[in-house]
């Protein structure tokens, strides 16, 4: 059990410190490398930016997708008065207290709403009425507007941030003082918190993805960047946990049972996801009409098609037949390559999500979106490993590690 | 049995402070007054009651069997389907009951998946209640179809008459194979888990004929190692096999409505949606008759507070999906702009249905949120009362999503107003006779609470017990 752990056990490697600054770096050169290849890349400066902003938004909502999920796994945590996840939900708030600072990162998309009129993100982002080409979207500038757009964002970013903020006060507290009131406190709103959870990411996928195609809509579509989001929120933590484990870390506090019921929800997020993918897809499919299909029209052309049909080999197909069996789910490197494989291929769905509505697929547009990708990845780690620079990586004053510690999975 | 006049009260399980865990079942049971508190209500004489509401229900069971004679031999003229509302209350009926056959195998596999061991009391009796809301729900489109004794032709075989096959492109047809392979598995989930209750029952036999008759369900379980490892690997395997199935079956049911064009069916929130209000107006319906079975052969000790109230919370949870379901079909139809869909949630909320449409919004979203407040979520009145209106609010929600959307039709020239007739009303009552007609025979006559799987998680339990003792008095535990 823990009393025989020294602290040292619990902290980020030594050789890590200060690394996030190399993150950083690295983030930095690789997103502007990325502008520049859209920039040289493309054939006008419009489309230029055009690319530009769909791959940022894409790669934005990729990092804040993991935020998203540690939010959702802290909250129903508390919800359900959960035990098993107690070693590992630290880690699980230090991914969500990431949204703060990915949050800062909106910046430069309020930026473009502010500052670019026309259609280099958002079709409804003109100064006139009259310059948006559809009429149904002039229909909607009531609420598809810059000023009620950033209101909305600004809200939600700052909800977000309230709640994980408020979650993560309150565990490292406990740290300290090993008070169970402080447990009582977070089951008591975790309820309310999670109704506002339900709203809040509903609006977001509206507002951010949904309305790049303004003139489409899909009420599936909150449940679709939840599904996600948790699919690739599993994944990380799977991978972050081997890999501290690799230095020698949290050897005791989180086990191959901890890996175990992982593996089951990224097996299981992994047909969620699917099953609200096809789900979206057969009704409007199966409904034929124009104005519905249009999303998955351009979807299906213009080379995007290979990503979309690809993603139902490699989001579904491979990581369901990978993660059925359980001696995968507990054998440590079978587990280690789904999870990884999941981390690219969650990019993969958020690149599906924004990118074919900036324009035709092409090598040279995709090369400079995959290295944003990476660059905003390092970002996410850089922010990571900072938030995790000054705490334990378990919350060690909770009143249900015992529990966490000492359980095992029935057959399944 | 002395343990079990223990007052329920005595220990309040609902509270749980964190880093202990409160008891699941209360009153200091035993191996052998958990079986004695289950058998005696199949062993014991029935109280009054059951026999009136047997009688009540069997009456009403056969009357629903009359009505549909009456039905087959003159048509479905007798209801109140007309154009344009083609599909009335037999569709309304079929997808209210099979959403109340939601909550058992929820509660038996997805809670089993889950490590909720507070499942282990109330699953037997949910389980139940799936299997015969499914009945119920079958009856309606095998009667719906006109010719009821063609209703065979819903199955693809290669019928050398007919020369064609259903249209394998419609989810109707999806849906007698979701709602086909939920039955079955629900049935042999349900059945396999109470092999080793029936056995119990078996060697508790006094007569020959129940010993016969147990004797031949219980399969010859003589309750071996080599038995219940074979058995707990059945039971993990079905629980798994089960587990999508509980969100398949609701989600082929909406593709019935969600693949159509029509305004206010057609929309991709749908699968979900239904799957969380199936689930919702499944444990309704579960609180609803455990609470009334748990005081009549009192069981509050196995079917505690805390059994009802997490049941109650996830009710709160799902009626709140359900509400959010509600909100985001009435934002995305103001949000597209789309004329139609406009008009059809204008219509639903202020059109000629709008009773219809606000007893839903009040029953399914308003009423469970009175469980934000804990007296209320563990006052068996007041859950059962609540639990009422939930299902009322689901019956009328597919009430208004059937009947609005179907009376408006595109062309205004097209346009009705459905009125349903006595017929609809008798045999939609007469359904709950079948349904609780093979509940009470349930009761009578079969182990309504999983014994074997009390006493397992009695061990886990006493082993917990033994681990907070140890930690509490500073030693650490050592395996």
């Amino acid at each position: 059990m823990t009393t025989t752990n020294s602290s040292d056990n619990l902290k980020l490697p030594e050789a890590w410190a200060g690394k996030y600054l190399w993150c950083f770096t690295l983030g930095v050169i690789l997103i502007a490398a990325s502008g520049l290849v859209f920039f040289v890349g493309a054939p006008s400066k419009t489309e230029g930016l055009r690319f530009g902003m769909h791959s940022y938004l894409a790669n934005f909502i990729y990092a804040i997708s993991f935020g998203i999920g540690g939010m959702f796994f802290v909250l129903v945590s508390f919800l359900t008065r959960a035990g098993w996840s107690a070693s590992i939900r630290r880690l699980a708030e230090l991914i969500s207290m990431t949204i703060p600072w990915v949050a800062c990162l909106f910046a430069p998309i309020l930026l473009v709403v502010a500052f670019s009129k026309g259609s280099a993100l958002y079709e409804w982002n003109f100064a006139n009425v009259e310059d948006i080409k559809e009429s149904i979207v002039q229909a909607k500038v009531g609420y598809l507007n810059g000023p009620f757009f950033a209101t909305r964002a600004v809200i939600c970013l700052a909800i977000w941030s309230l709640i994980v903020g408020y979650y993560y006060r309150l565990s490292r507290k406990q740290d300290e003082t090993g008070d169970v009131r402080l447990t009582l406190d977070r089951q008591k709103w975790s309820a309310v918190l999670m109704m506002i959870f339900a709203l809040t990411v509903t609006m977001a996928s509206f507002d951010w993805i949904m309305s790049i195609d303004a003139d489409w809509f899909s009420t599936i579509f909150g449940v679709y960047l939840f599904s996600a989001s948790m699919f690739g929120f599993f994944a990380l933590m799977i991978v972050s946990f081997m890999v501290l484990q690799r230095n020698g870390k949290l050897k005791d506090e989180v086990n191959i049972e901890h890996y175990h019921d992982m593996g089951k929800f990224l097996f299981g997020f992994t047909m969620f996801w699917s099953y609200i993918a096809f789900s979206q897809f057969l009704l409007y499919w199966y409904g034929n009409i124009p104005e519905e299909t249009a999303w998955f029209r351009v979807r299906i052309s213009d080379g995007w098609q290979y990503l979309s049909y690809g993603l139902i080999i490699v989001h579904f197909a491979i990581p369901f037949l990978g993660l059925l069996s359980r001696h995968v789910r507990r054998h440590r490197s079978g587990l280690f390559f789904f999870a990884c494989w999941a981390l690219v291929v969650h990019w993969l769905d958020m690149t599906f999500l924004v990118m074919p509505n900036a324009g035709p697929f092409s090598m040279i547009m995709m090369f400079g979106h995959m290295l944003g990708g990476i660059g905003m990845f390092s970002l996410f780690i850089g922010f990571l490993l900072l938030r995790a620079s000054d705490a334990p990586l378990v919350a060690t004053g909770d009143p249900r590690l015992h529990e966490a510690l000492s359980y095992a999975n029935p057959l399944l | 049995m002395a343990s079990i006049s223990i007052n329920p009260r005595e220990i309040d399980n609902t509270v749980e402070l964190p880093g202990q865990r409160a008891p699941l079942i209360t009153g200091k049971q035993t191996f052998n007054s958990v079986t004695e508190m289950v058998c005696a209500v199949a062993e014991k004489p029935q109280p009054m009651l059951w026999y009136i509401l047997f009688g009540f229900s069997s009456l009403t069971a056969l009357m629903f069997l009359s009505l549909i004679g009456y039905l087959i031999l003159t048509g479905v003229g007798i209801w109140g389907n007309m154009s344009p509302v083609f599909w009335a209350w037999p569709i309304v009926n079929f997808v209210f009951w099979v959403g109340i056959g939601h909550a058992g195998t929820l509660i038996s596999a997805i809670l089993f998946l889950f490590r909720q061991n507070w499942r282990t009391s109330i699953n037997r009796a949910a389980e139940a209640m799936t299997i015969f809301a499914v009945i119920c729900a079958g009856i309606y489109p095998g009667i719906h179809v006109g010719r009821a004794w063609l209703a065979f032709w819903l199955l693809p075989y290669p019928s050398l008459n007919l020369w064609m096959w259903p249209q394998f492109r419609s989810p109707l047809l999806w849906d007698v194979f979701a709602v086909g392979t939920y039955a079955s598995t629900s049935l042999v989930f349900w059945y396999m888990g109470m092999v080793p209750d029936i056995a119990t029952y078996r060697d508790r036999s006094k007569t020959p004929l129940r010993r016969f008759i147990y004797g031949v369900l219980s399969l010859g379980w003589t309750g071996s190692s080599r038995h219940w490892l074979r058995y707990e690997k059945a039971y993990t395997i079905l629980a798994a096999l089960c587990a999508p199935l509980v969100l398949s079956v609701h989600t082929v049911v909406s593709f019935d409505f969600a693949v159509s064009q029509l305004p206010g069916w057609h929309t991709t929130i749908f699968p979900p949606y239904f799957v969380a209000g199936a689930i919702f107006s499944g444990f309704a319906m579960v609180v609803t008759l455990l609470v009334p079975v748990r005081a009549i052969y009192k069981l509050e000790n196995l079917i505690t507070l805390r059994h009802l109230e997490n049941m109650n919370k996830i009710i709160l949870a799902t009626g709140s999906l359900v509400g959010l379901a509600y909100a985001t079909e009435f934002f995305i139809a103001w949000y597209s702009k789309n004329q139609y869909e406009g008009f059809t949630f204008m219509n639903r909320a202020f059109g000629p249905y709008w009773w219809a449409y606000w007893i839903m919004d009040s029953c399914n979203v308003i009423s469970p949120q009175l469980f934000w407040f804990k007296s209320l979520r563990v006052s068996p009145i007041w859950m059962v009362v609540i639990c009422i209106f939930v299902n009322i609010g689901m019956w009328f929600e597919r009430f208004v999503i059937t009947v609005t959307s179907l009376s408006r039709d595109f062309l205004p020239s097209s346009w009705g107003y459905f009125n349903p007739t006595m017929y609809d009303g008798l045999m939609f009552f007469g359904s709950f006779g079948v349904f609780m007609t093979l509940f009470l025979l349930f009761c009578r006559f079969l182990p309504i609470i999983a014994i074997s799987e009390i006493k397992g998680i009695m061990s886990i339990e006493a082993h917990r017990e033994a681990h907070d003792k140890a930690r509490a008095s500073g030693g650490g535990h050592h395996h």
